[in-house]
């Protein structure tokens, strides 16, 4: 039968005209299973009034700014974000449904044979083609400035300075100059082979990269451990080196037509996922002051669009479980950012150092890459979304280091919304990012030449920018309070986080070699299996797109009525 | 009479088309005209520096004499073809004299005993009076959540995704395991270890001595010392290194009447000492292993390739820097993959190496005027054994010298209760997703660990 093949528009046809009426397109019973059709009894009650009772009209436009959106479809995404908050308790699930509706198929996979996950742009800190900092401006709905914030000039670090600086000398050249390294006999003469440039470049990147975070840690954990006596949070903040970072978000086209990539619920939208490790990451419980007001007009400032592809910025996509991660997995507790540093050793590697003129703006837009994935992730641990906007502003301290070369950057989270066309936006994110600067020249004789006191003055600046200790208000106003909930749904809740925590992610490679047991992805079975294994949960508090196909099945068994059920049901009255 | 090629062209409606046979046509008649420069009339007389686009040195062309030629055999594809060089022809090899090496792999099967046979050593089992005393009595604002919130930060938040090892079933061979992502073990404990040790640090603002303590990660280290004329080799990667500006204090400073007499300071009198010559009587009594007609090198394999001299794993700066701490992460895959004992030994036997290297830059003479005293962490999952060595003598080749090195063992110590195996399959808890929970949940945790950890980091702070 190779005319009617799955993907022809012959079977499309056949369907729809020539086949039997039961496999028909649209015939309920084929794809949604509906149950019995009833007839109906004759003995109606009376459900007549006096006056008619309509249902209250729809506006037109659910409530909150859709700008040019199709109407149908806004209420469509204002339903989904209902749905999504309505059913769903906690965090964790909410992370493991949104990986679970990127998966390719909802349902049984009846008429659908394919089950992976759907293809998303792959996108990280490093930009990889030239000037494409108005592209990640756009995509972030960030505005760029090009100089700190005012207020960070007003705090006096003076005399800490001068009690930390001989201290981190030393322990920077402890580091860079005074370690040896560790090799092994066998390479410590030239055996002759062939050698690979390109192999050795990747190598002397990776241990750069490790020096890096090495430098960074201990210079960071130093500076904390001078001021925990005075400042108690900081003994308490958690230090991370080679976190990981991912966030996911869904961008409105604004007319664009794209070929791929596009975001199932709505073919207008597309969705990015970022991928990143943070050399050094340091988080406490509390957040950060905001900068600047999200009503303030620096903040309506409008970020212009880019009309160009992705591709035309080295941006492709992947097959990848859609995954929030800012820096650590949900229920730590430590959830606002303090700091975060980057290696940015990468930079003068691959073909992403294009020019001394194109240095500045690349590592603005890894500014803004970063700043937005950290921050953005850092909303969904809080209960925000795409649906339900930052009720604060989160903010976001950034330092990108080779260790001889910094950057400093602040980022203002005000809008997550980017699923919506760009006039109903009004709010952008706002990013301060400092010139570049040299912490030292070079290393001479165990000595550094031209010390720069800027860097450490800035450094201790960001590290001594206090959390609001106190805050007056809810920092996550859509986190229901889970105490109560009874043991088994906390256990629910905890295995269904495991099936996205634990599991490869899905990415193109996996699925070439790896793919498809049991006639699905790994993580479509440990789905299955959870939503199973506490089904009656599910049951009860889940609307059924998000059973899983296993459970599917179960409920449709379960409401298919016997025979003898029948006759009950439909009673001959006549 | 026409040529092959000119019939074929005149009989071509009655001859076969060439699809096949051109393979054979080309190779036989095929030409290939090499395009020439043809220079346009009017550039001729220009004195124009012409570039032909078409005769391009060929950036593939063998190249000449001078470049030597490498074998294609050598691409790292097929290095593994490529008899590896033979030994004799390292630069480090040493024909003439051979020495005994130990290495993070060696096992001395007589434990902690022959290791101090080895080192002319006598083990006490304890910490000593000094630091017992101290145990306790500094500590920091909720020290034990801080500790609590670093195991389950490394074991069950960190979100790091890598392949982990398979898994094993020693009695089903042939099982095979799930594929499972989660946090490697080695990364796990340098969470913990790298927060306990920043957390002591963090003491700094009582004890400004602390920031002037450098903490080198992996760095090598290697030495040789001569016992009754065999000569022993100690090579290892120190994991971490903890060290201070000023060296340890002596834990024993008055170890006979004749000898070593830095000890009359009042100060450290009070800091450290042995009331009552209590370790004194104590060594008097001991004796050491008779492992006759063993030789206790019969761990120890002969070894012609290593490097000559001591290395400490730094280069010297302005200030003289001394060893502190040396933290051994093991990276055993099990915990019962060596014994306690043999763990021990091996860290007796380093930490003697370091306090040997470092005695010999301080008293280059070879004559040992004060001790040297130097302790050692060993950490596995949520194991540690604590180690005080103190180096009293530099002669290991004279019978008649009775001054021995003491060291005191202060083993098994576990950070938290009752850690299943997640290498071996474990039918309870045999996976990752297990042993998180299990850490989130029923984590019994022994504050007296870090109790012990702080105080051997706050030695020798004033």
């Amino acid at each position: 039968m190779v005319i009617l093949h799955r993907t022809s528009n012959a079977l499309k046809w056949y369907r729809l005209t020539l086949c039997r009426y039961k496999y028909r397109l649209n015939h309920p019973g084929v794809h949604i299973p509906h149950g019995v059709q009833y007839q109906t009894p004759y003995n109606l009650p009376d459900e007549y009034a006096d006056h008619p009772l309509y249902p209250p009209i729809r506006p037109k436009y659910p409530p909150g700014s859709w700008g040019s959106m199709d109407s149908k479809k806004a209420w469509m995404h204002f339903e989904l974000g209902e749905k999504y908050y309505r059913h769903l308790k906690s965090v964790k699930e909410r992370l493991t449904i949104m990986a679970y509706q990127n998966m390719m198929c909802y349902y049984d996979k009846l008429d659908v044979e394919q089950i992976d996950s759907k293809l998303i742009w792959m996108v990280n800190g490093r930009p990889r083609s030239p000037r494409s900092l108005p592209f990640y401006k756009h995509i972030t709905r960030t505005h760029v400035t090009d100089e700190l914030p005012k207020f960070y000039e007003q705090m006096d670090v003076e005399s800490l300075l001068n009690y930390v600086k001989p201290v981190l000398i030393e322990r920077i050249l402890a580091n860079e100059y005074a370690q040896k390294d560790d090799i092994p006999l066998e390479d410590m003469y030239d055996k002759g082979d062939y050698k690979i440039s390109s192999i050795i470049n990747e190598k002397q990147l990776k241990i750069d990269q490790q020096r890096t975070t090495n430098v960074l840690t201990n210079m960071i954990r130093t500076i904390i451990n001078v001021l925990a006596e005075h400042k108690p949070y900081l003994r308490k903040t958690l230090i991370g080196s080679d976190v990981p970072i991912e966030a996911w978000w869904s961008l409105n086209l604004n007319g664009e037509k794209y070929d791929r990539a596009k975001w199932h619920h709505d073919q207008n939208t597309t969705s990015f996922q970022f991928r990143d490790k943070a050399a050094v990451q340091v988080k406490t419980s509390r957040p950060l002051r905001s900068i600047v007001d999200p009503n303030s007009s620096l903040c309506q400032t409008p970020v212009p669009l880019c009309s160009y592809h992705p591709p035309a910025f080295k941006v492709f996509t992947d097959r990848y479980l859609p995954m929030q991660i800012p820096g650590h997995w949900h229920g730590e507790g430590h959830d606002f950012n303090l700091l975060s540093m980057y290696s940015m050793d990468s930079i003068y590697k691959y073909d992403s150092y294009f020019n001394e003129d194109e240095l500045l703006p690349s590592l603005m837009s890894w500014m803004v890459n970063t700043g937005h994935a950290e921050l953005l992730a850092q909303a969904y641990y809080l209960g925000f979304s795409m649906w339900r906007e930052p009720t604060y502003p989160l903010i976001a301290q950034l330092v990108l280091s080779n260790r001889r070369q910094w950057i400093f950057g602040v980022y203002q989270l005000n809008t997550i919304g980017h699923f919506k066309p760009h006039d109903a936006q009004i709010t952008s994110n706002i990013c301060w990012v400092s010139p570049l600067m040299n912490l030292y020249d070079r290393i001479e004789n165990g000595e550094l030449i031209n010390f720069n006191d800027n860097i450490l003055r800035q450094l201790l600046r960001f590290i001594l920018n206090e959390p609001i200790m106190e805050p007056n208000w809810n920092l996550t106003p859509y986190v229901e309070d889970l105490t109560n909930l009874d043991e088994r749904y906390k256990k629910f809740i905890r295995n269904l986080y495991e099936v996205v925590k634990l599991e490869k992610q899905d990415s193109r490679d996996h699925h070439r070699w790896a793919k498809i047991s049991h006639d699905t992805t790994v993580f479509n079975r440990r789905y299955a299996m959870m939503t199973t294994l506490f089904k009656d949960i599910v049951f009860d508090n889940w609307p059924r797109e998000w059973y899983g196909r296993t459970l599917e099945k179960i409920e449709r068994k379960k409401n298919m009525p016997l025979f003898k059920e029948y006759d009950l049901l439909m009673p001959v009255t006549r | 009479m026409p040529k092959i090629t000119e019939l074929r062209g005149l009989f071509k409606p009655f001859t076969k088309p060439l699809h096949r046979q051109w393979k054979w046509v080309w190779q036989e008649k095929g030409k290939f005209n090499e395009p020439k420069l043809t220079l346009p009339k009017a550039l001729e007389d220009r004195q124009i520096n012409i570039i032909d686009p078409l005769h391009e040195p060929d950036p593939n062309a063998l190249p000449d004499e001078s470049t030597p030629w490498i074998s294609p055999t050598r691409h790292p594809m097929f290095e593994y073809l490529v008899p590896p060089l033979p030994r004799e022809q390292h630069p480090l090899f040493h024909h003439d004299r051979s020495v005994f090496l130990f290495d993070s792999k060696t096992r001395l099967h007589a434990g902690v005993d022959q290791a101090c046979l080895l080192t002319k050593t006598i083990p006490f089992y304890e910490l000593p009076q000094s630091i017992k005393q101290t145990l306790g009595q500094v500590s920091l604002p909720d020290q034990d959540d801080l500790i609590q919130s670093y195991i389950r930060q490394s074991i069950a938040y960190d979100a790091t995704k890598e392949h982990l090892p398979r898994k094993k079933s020693p009695l089903k061979q042939r099982r095979s395991f799930r594929i499972e992502y989660g946090i490697p073990r080695s990364r796990q404990m340098s969470i913990v270890l790298e927060n306990m040790i920043y957390l002591c640090e963090s003491l700094g603002g009582h004890y400004p001595d602390l920031f002037k303590r450098h903490l080198y990660r992996n760095i090598p280290f290697y030495t040789t010392y001569e016992r009754y004329g065999e000569l022993i080799h100690l090579r290892k990667q120190n994991e971490y290194v903890l060290t201070s500006h000023i060296p340890l204090s002596p834990i024993v400073k008055r170890l006979d009447k004749l000898e070593i007499t830095s000890g009359n300071n009042t100060n450290e009198q009070i800091t450290s000492h042995d009331p009552n010559g209590h370790y004194l009587i104590q060594a008097n009594d001991y004796q050491f292993l008779d492992m006759y007609p063993i030789y206790p090198t019969i761990d120890l394999s002969l070894e012609q390739l290593y490097q000559d001299g001591d290395e400490q794993g730094w280069k010297q700066r302005k200030s003289n820097e001394y060893v502190h701490t040396i933290f051994h992460v093991s990276n055993d895959e099990l915990i019962h993959e060596a014994t306690a004992d043999e763990r021990l030994a091996r860290m007796i036997m380093f930490t003697f190496g370091s306090a040997l290297v470092q005695a010999r830059q301080l008293y280059p003479n070879g004559i040992l005027t004060k001790p040297v005293t130097i302790q050692s962490i060993f950490f596995l999952d949520e194991l540690f054994h604590f180690i005080v060595f103190q180096l009293n003598t530099l002669n290991y080749n004279d019978t008649n010298d009775k001054q021995c090195n003491y060291v005191w063992i202060d083993k098994d110590n576990y950070l938290y209760d009752n850690r299943p195996s997640m290498v071996m399959h474990n039918p309870v808890y045999g996976t990752e997703r297990n042993l998180q929970r299990y850490v989130l949940e029923k984590l019994i945790y022994n504050p007296s660990v870090f109790q012990k950890f702080l105080a051997l980091y706050l030695q020798g702070v004033k």
